[in-house]
C-alpha cells in the first residue's frame, strides 16, 4: 500500500435515514494509485458512502475527510479535484451535448481539451445530439467524459459501466488504467459487474448493510482463497482431513473438492504430502470470492 | 384479482386520486353546506359547473389509463386492452349515475313518468361531458391542446345563459341529451377500441394528472415533445451561451463568481418557449380579477408561479460546495423575484391603461366593471417570492408542477381568509388594507420577516442536511 497522506479518510462514520442504518462505523482510507472497487449488493450503502466522500451527505457520527477536508467544510479548492459519475445520471437536459461539454469545461480552469476531443472520437459522441434524448449508454458516456476532462486527482465513479455496450466498456476500463498511471490519483469505482471491476482493481472493499466486511488489497484477497481436489488412487480418504477453515466441500469417488481459507499453498502442500495423497490447488474464481464474503 | 379489479382499486389506493378528492371537495364546501331552497334558485349555474366537473373527471381518469398503457409490461397483457373501455364506462356511468340522483331533488314536483325522461337526459349530459373529457385526454393530433376550450366556451356561454338553455333542455328536450351521449358513446368506443391505441402510448413517456409532481418525468415530456416538433425551435441563442461562458471565464478559477454565473446559466440559458402564453395567462388572470374587484391578487398569483429548479440540490457534481450553493440559491431567488415584480408591476400598468376602454359586464343582473391593479403593491411579490421558495427549499423532490399548485392555492386561500377575517372582526374592507398596506413600515417588516425566515431555513439545510436530489 502506498504510504502517502491518504485522499480520503474516514473514520467510525455512521448514517442512518430514519430507521434503515445506511453506514455503520466505516472505515476507510485511499491513497494515491489507488483503484478501488467497492462491492455490495443493492441497499449496501456504497452511493451513500461515496456521497459522503464528496459532502453531498454529512456523518451522524464519525469522520469523513477528503483531500483533508472534512465533508461539510469541501470548497471549490477540493471539490475541483474530484470528478464523479453517478447512477442517476442528472445531466442539464434541455442542453445539446457541444453545449452541456462547454458549459462544464468553463468550471474548471485545467480542462484538458485534447482528452476531450481523443474521448469524443472513442467513444463515438454524438455532439449534436440533445443530452434529454440519449440512449442510458449515450448519456453514461458523457457522464464520464465530464468527469474526467478536468483531470481529476480523486475518480469516483458509482456503476459507471452498467449502461455501457461491451466495446464502450472494455474502453472505459483502458481508460481507467491509462488514468491511473498517473501515480498522484485515485479511483473509485461502485458497480455490481464483477468481471469489469477485477480486470482493473488494486484493492477491493466489499460492504454488507452499511458495514465494510472486506477491506484488502486485491491480489491479497485472491490468494487468501482457493479451491483443492484431494484424491488417493484407488484407496479411502481419511475421515477426518487435517484442514481448518474449510468454507465447504464436496466428497465421492476417491476424492474431495472444498474451498479454503487463509491457509498457504506450502501448508497445503506439506498437509497433503503427510496424507500421502495427490493434490490439486486451484484459485477461487472472484465471483466466488465475493459471495463467500457476503455470506 | 382480474386487471379491471385492479385498475379499479386505483380509485382508493393511489395517493394522488385522495388529492384529486380533496380538490373537489375543497371546491364544492360552499355547495354542500348551502340551504337546498339556495341551491336550488342557483341550480342552472350549478349544473354547468358540474358539467365542468365531470369533463375535468374524464380528462382525469383517461390520465390514469394513459399512465398505465404507457408500462410496457401492459402491452404484452392479455386483455388489458379491452379493461380500458369497460373502466372508463364503469367510473363514467357511477359517478354521472350518482350525481342524477340530485335531479330527483330538484324535480321532485315532476311525477315519475315525467321525472325519468328528465334524470335519463341529466345523466345523459354529464356522460356526455365526461367522455368529452376522455376524447380530449387520448391525444389524437392537436385534440388535446383544443380540449382546454370545452371549460373556456362553458364559462363564456355563461355570460350568454347557456347554463339556462342546458335546463331548458333537459326538461323539454330531453332526447337531444340522450342522443348526444349516444354518439359521444360511439366516438369513445371507436377511439378506445383502436388496435393501434397499445402501441401509440408503448414506452411513452406519459405525464398524467398524477404524475405531475415528478420533474424528471416531466424534464423527459419535455424532450419528447422536442423531439417531436424539431430541434431548430428549441435551440439556445448563441448569443446567451457565449455571454454566460464570457462571464464565467472572468471570474477567478473556483471562484464563488463563476459558480454562480454558470447557476444563472443553468437556469436562464434554456430557450424560453411558452413564455408568450405565460403572459397571455397572467392577462387573462388580470382581467378575470379586474373584473372581480381583487385585482391586486395578481401580485399574488404571480408569486406562487416560482416552481424552479433551484441549485441547491444537484448530484451533477460541479465544483460547487455548501457556501456555493447558499450564495447562488439566494441569488437564484432574487432573479425569480425581480422577474416576476416587473411582469407583475408591467401588467399593474397596463391595467390602469385599459381601465377605461374595458366593458362593463352584467351577469345575473348586477353591473361588473373593471378595476385596474393598484401599482404601489409592486412590493408583494418581495416578500412572497422567499416563501414560496421555503416550499422548494423543503419539498425539493416534488419541486414540480405540484408544489405550484400548491402554493397558489395555499395563498389564495390565506389571503381570502385574511380577508374575511379583517372585515369581519376589525371591520377593515379590502380597498381600506389595499390603501393601509403599501406604509413603508409596513414594507420593511414584511420584507425582513420573509427573508428572515427564508434565510434561515436555507442555511439550515445547507449546513446539516443532505444535498441529494
Amino acid at each position: 500500500m502506498n504510504s502517502d497522506k491518504p485522499i480520503v479518510q474516514i473514520r467510525g462514520l455512521c448514517k442512518k435515514f430514519s430507521k434503515v442504518i445506511a453506514l455503520d462505523k466505516a472505515d476507510l482510507d485511499i491513497y494515491p494509485g489507488c483503484i478501488v472497487g467497492l462491492l455490495g449488493a443493492n441497499g449496501a450503502g456504497k452511493s451513500t458512502l461515496l456521497r459522503h466522500i464528496i459532502g453531498l451527505y454529512l456523518p451522524d457520527s464519525g469522520q469523513c475527510s477528503t483531500f483533508d477536508c472534512e465533508a461539510e467544510k469541501l470548497g471549490p479548492r477540493e471539490l475541483g479535484r474530484i470528478g464523479y459519475v453517478h447512477q442517476e445520471g442528472e445531466l442539464l437536459e434541455w442542453m445539446k451535448v457541444r453545449q452541456l461539454i462547454r458549459y462544464v469545461a468553463a468550471y474548471y480552469p485545467n480542462w484538458n481539451m485534447e482528452l476531450e476531443q481523443r474521448y469524443i472520437a472513442e467513444f463515438d459522441i454524438s455532439i449534436n445530439s440533445r443530452v434529454g434524448k440519449l440512449s442510458p449508454g449515450e448519456r453514461q458516456k458523457l457522464a464520464i467524459l465530464l468527469a474526467i476532462g478536468f483531470d481529476p486527482e480523486l475518480l469516483i465513479l458509482d456503476e459507471p459501466a452498467s449502461a455501457l455496450d461491451p466495446v464502450a466498456r472494455a474502453n472505459f476500463l483502458n481508460l481507467m488504467l491509462e488514468i491511473i498511471q498517473d501515480e498522484t490519483r485515485a479511483i473509485i469505482i461502485s458497480s455490481h459487474i464483477l468481471s469489469d471491476v477485477e480486470k482493473i482493481m488494486n484493492r477491493t472493499v466489499i460492504m454488507k448493510k452499511g458495514r465494510i466486511i472486506c477491506d484488502s488489497d486485491f491480489d491479497e484477497l485472491l490468494e487468501k482463497y482457493c479451491r483443492i481436489r484431494i484424491s488417493i488412487g484407488g484407496g479411502k480418504l481419511p475421515e477426518n482431513l487435517p484442514f481448518t477453515d474449510i468454507i465447504n466441500s464436496q466428497q465421492g469417488d476417491g476424492q474431495v473438492i472444498f474451498t479454503i481459507r487463509n491457509t498457504p499453498k506450502e501448508t497445503i502442500e506439506q498437509l497433503a504430502e503427510k496424507l500421502k495423497c495427490e493434490i490439486e490447488i486451484q484459485p477461487l474464481p472472484f465471483e466466488e470470492i465475493y459471495r463467500i464474503e457476503v455470506s | 384479482m382480474s386487471i379491471l379489479t385492479a385498475n379499479l382499486k386505483q380509485l382508493y389506493q393511489r395517493r394522488g386520486c385522495w388529492f384529486a378528492y380533496a380538490f373537489f371537495v375543497f371546491f364544492n364546501l360552499p355547495y354542500l353546506f348551502m340551504e337546498f331552497e339556495e341551491l336550488k334558485k342557483e341550480w342552472a349555474f350549478v349544473f354547468l359547473l358540474s358539467l365542468m366537473w365531470f369533463y375535468l373527471i374524464g380528462i382525469l381518469v383517461m390520465s390514469m389509463q394513459r399512465e398505465i398503457l404507457s408500462k410496457p409490461f401492459i402491452f404484452c397483457l392479455p386483455n388489458h386492452r379491452t379493461v380500458i373501455w369497460k373502466f372508463i364506462m364503469i367510473v363514467g356511468v357511477a359517478v354521472s349515475l350518482l350525481f342524477s340522483i340530485f335531479f330527483i331533488n330538484f324535480y321532485s314536483e315532476l311525477d315519475l313518468w315525467q321525472l325519468l325522461p328528465v334524470v335519463f337526459s341529466g345523466f345523459s349530459i354529464l356522460l356526455t361531458f365526461y367522455l368529452l373529457g376522455v376524447c380530449f385526454a387520448l391525444p389524437r393530433g392537436k385534440c388535446e391542446t383544443w380540449g382546454i376550450f370545452v371549460p373556456l366556451i362553458l364559462l363564456l356561454g355563461m355570460f350568454y345563459g347557456i347554463h339556462d338553455i342546458f335546463v331548458i333542455c333537459i326538461e323539454w328536450i330531453p332526447a337531444f341529451f340522450i342522443i348526444s351521449s349516444i354518439l359521444i358513446i360511439v366516438l369513445a368506443w371507436r377511439l378506445l377500441k383502436d388496435d393501434s391505441i397499445a402501441r401509440r402510448f408503448y414506452s411513452k413517456t406519459v405525464i398524467g394528472f398524477f404524475d405531475a409532481c415528478d420533474g424528471v418525468k416531466i424534464q423527459r415530456k419535455r424532450q419528447a415533445i422536442m423531439a417531436e416538433k424539431g430541434e431548430r425551435e428549441y435551440e439556445t441563442n448563441p448569443k446567451v451561451e457565449r455571454y454566460f461562458l464570457k462571464h464565467m471565464q472572468k471570474c477567478d478559477s473556483f471562484g464563488m463568481g463563476r459558480y454562480i454565473w454558470g447557476s444563472l446559466y443553468a437556469r436562464w440559458g434554456k430557450p424560453k418557449n411558452g413564455f408568450s402564453i405565460l403572459i397571455l395567462v397572467f392577462f387573462l388572470v388580470l382581467v378575470f380579477l379586474g373584473y372581480s374587484k381583487v385585482s391586486f391578487i395578481l401580485f399574488l398569483f404571480g408569486s406562487t408561479t416560482v416552481y424552479t429548479n433551484i441549485p441547491l440540490y444537484s448530484n451533477m457534481l460541479i465544483f460547487g460546495g455548501r457556501k456555493e450553493r447558499f450564495a447562488t440559491t439566494i441569488i437564484m431567488v432574487i432573479t425569480n423575484m425581480v422577474l416576476v415584480t416587473a411582469i407583475c408591476t408591467i401588467l399593474a400598468a397596463f391595467s390602469i391603461l385599459i381601465e377605461s376602454i374595458m366593458p362593463d359586464v352584467t351577469l345575473y343582473g348586477k353591473i361588473f366593471s373593471f378595476q385596474a391593479v393598484d401599482i404601489r403593491l409592486f412590493f408583494i411579490p418581495l416578500f412572497l417570492i422567499p416563501i414560496a421558495s421555503i416550499f422548494n427549499l423543503v419539498f425539493y423532490y416534488r419541486y414540480s408542477f405540484l408544489v405550484g399548485t400548491f402554493n397558489m392555492l395555499l395563498f389564495m386561500t390565506m389571503s381570502f381568509i385574511i380577508i374575511l377575517i379583517t372585515k369581519q372582526h376589525i371591520g377593515l374592507s379590502i380597498d381600506k388594507m389595499v390603501i393601509y398596506i403599501p406604509r413603508p413600515e409596513v414594507i420593511v417588516i414584511l420584507l425582513f420577516l420573509s427573508w428572515s425566515l427564508f434565510l434561515a431555513i436555507l442555511k439550515y439545510i445547507c449546513d446539516r442536511r443532505p444535498l441529494v436530489r
